[in-house]
């Protein structure tokens, strides 16, 4: 069986894992707990949520 | 100036970032409600929670963060940008509509939008005529398109001059090699292959000699049948310590598989990943490899006990389930005969 593993190119892995490590739970940045919570912030900044949906493949 | 920690602030300044596993939480309910089907996908959204824009898979930093500025410069829903377009007609919200429908995974509607796009782009534009030809690249596995849609795509790209059109005729090289594997006619990539061999002879950039040496083998492979060479260039584009690899030796010995070619060297390499395999769904994989192998080369018994342990690996796998039940079909054929 081909290996998933392998297929994924790994400059995709690399960019991905720059978004998730970097841009969730920054100390510094109010970061929402839930999608209630990413709208409610966006209402009160008037700004947009930005949402990545992944998976752990 | 770090350039991660650029990119996370600009990010940051232009959006409430939230991430999602879709398989867990309220993750899971939300990439349902949306229709996510691919990952990495991304969805800008409102205050409201209404879709402004969405697109799938990472990019480059600098495409990222275009998509992103684009959706805050625009904050318009799909709805809204629709409504815009119905009443006026552009080839700015056309093709934005066509982006956006193409990650619902709707290529009918996104060919469509694209269409219209390009019908009201007065100037010659590569990108959408690449767009176009994925869309109805990607419909030919759905059955969307027929093959003499998807062709016809695939020649608008290569009929556009320019340099800046090397990495589409690649990719237009790569998926006709690959819709030809599949409609059982290896002959249809010849003169996208050829092209693109033409466009990246002598290139320097180390993304396309990789893609440069994929399309090399292609052709060894499906237009030359010189199984020799295209064996020589498959184990030339290994990555260092390969041998040592499980990973590595179990691809390399499914590409034999899936091409029917060295096949007792594929044996060997399957035999060694096992030995070298983690237990459990890793040494699983490759034991369906070995397995799959052992039957190509007439031994159907050993495959059926190949598949035993795989399912002593990973018991819960249903399509190992499936191959066991197929070799052991197969074994008591060969039985009867």
């Amino acid at each position: 069986m081909r290996s998933n593993r392998y297929m994924a190119p790994a400059i995709l892995i690399a960019a991905g894992l720059l978004i998730l490590a970097g841009c969730a739970g920054q100390g510094d940045v109010t970061s929402p707990e839930s999608f209630d919570d990413a709208l409610a912030l966006a209402g009160h900044d008037n700004s947009l949520v930005l949402v990545e949906f992944y998976t752990d493949w | 100036m770090d350039e991660n920690k650029e990119f996370r602030n600009a990010i940051h300044e232009a959006s409430i970032f939230l991430l999602l596993d879709a398989e867990k939480g309220e993750g899971e309910s939300l990439a349902e409600k949306f229709g996510v089907t691919g990952y990495p996908t991304y969805m800008v959204l409102n205050a409201a929670g209404e879709t402004v824009d969405r697109w799938i898979g990472y990019g480059d930093p600098d495409s990222f963060l275009a998509s992103l500025q684009g959706a805050v410069n625009d904050p318009s829903t799909v709805a809204e940008k629709f409504a815009r377009y119905e009443a006026s007609p552009n080839a700015c919200d056309a093709e934005k509509l066509g982006d956006i429908y193409s990650a619902e995974r709707d290529p009918e509607k996104a060919l469509a939008m694209y269409r219209s796009a390009d019908e009201l782009d007065t100037e010659s534009n590569a990108s959408l005529t690449a767009k176009i030809f994925h869309t109805l690249a990607g419909g030919f596995f759905s059955e969307t398109f027929s093959l003499e849609e998807i062709t016809t795509g695939a020649d608008a790209v290569l009929a556009i001059d320019g340099d800046d059109n090397t990495m589409n005729l690649v990719q237009v090289a790569s998926m006709m090699g690959m819709i030809g594997g599949r409609a059982g006619q290896p002959d249809l990539s010849r003169p996208y292959l050829m092209a693109a061999l033409e466009a990246t002879e002598g290139t320097q950039h180390e993304g396309m000699i990789k893609a440069r040496r994929e399309l090399l083998l292609e052709k060894a492979l499906h237009i030359d049948n010189d199984l020799e060479t295209a064996v020589q260039l498959k184990r030339d584009s290994m990555p260092e310590g390969w041998k040592d690899s499980p990973d590595d030796l179990n691809n390399f010995a499914w590409w034999c598989f899936e091409n029917k070619v060295n096949l007792e060297q594929a044996e060997k390499m399957a035999r060694s990943a096992t030995e070298l395999a983690e237990p459990g769904q890793e040494k699983a994989m490759v034991l369906d490899t070995l397995a799959e192998i052992c039957n190509e080369l007439g031994n159907c018994g050993e495959a059926v006990a190949l598949m035993q342990s795989a399912l002593e690996e990973d018991p819960e796998n249903e399509y190992f389930q499936k191959q066991l039940e197929r070799f052991q079909d197969l074994l008591g054929q060969d039985n009867r005969t």
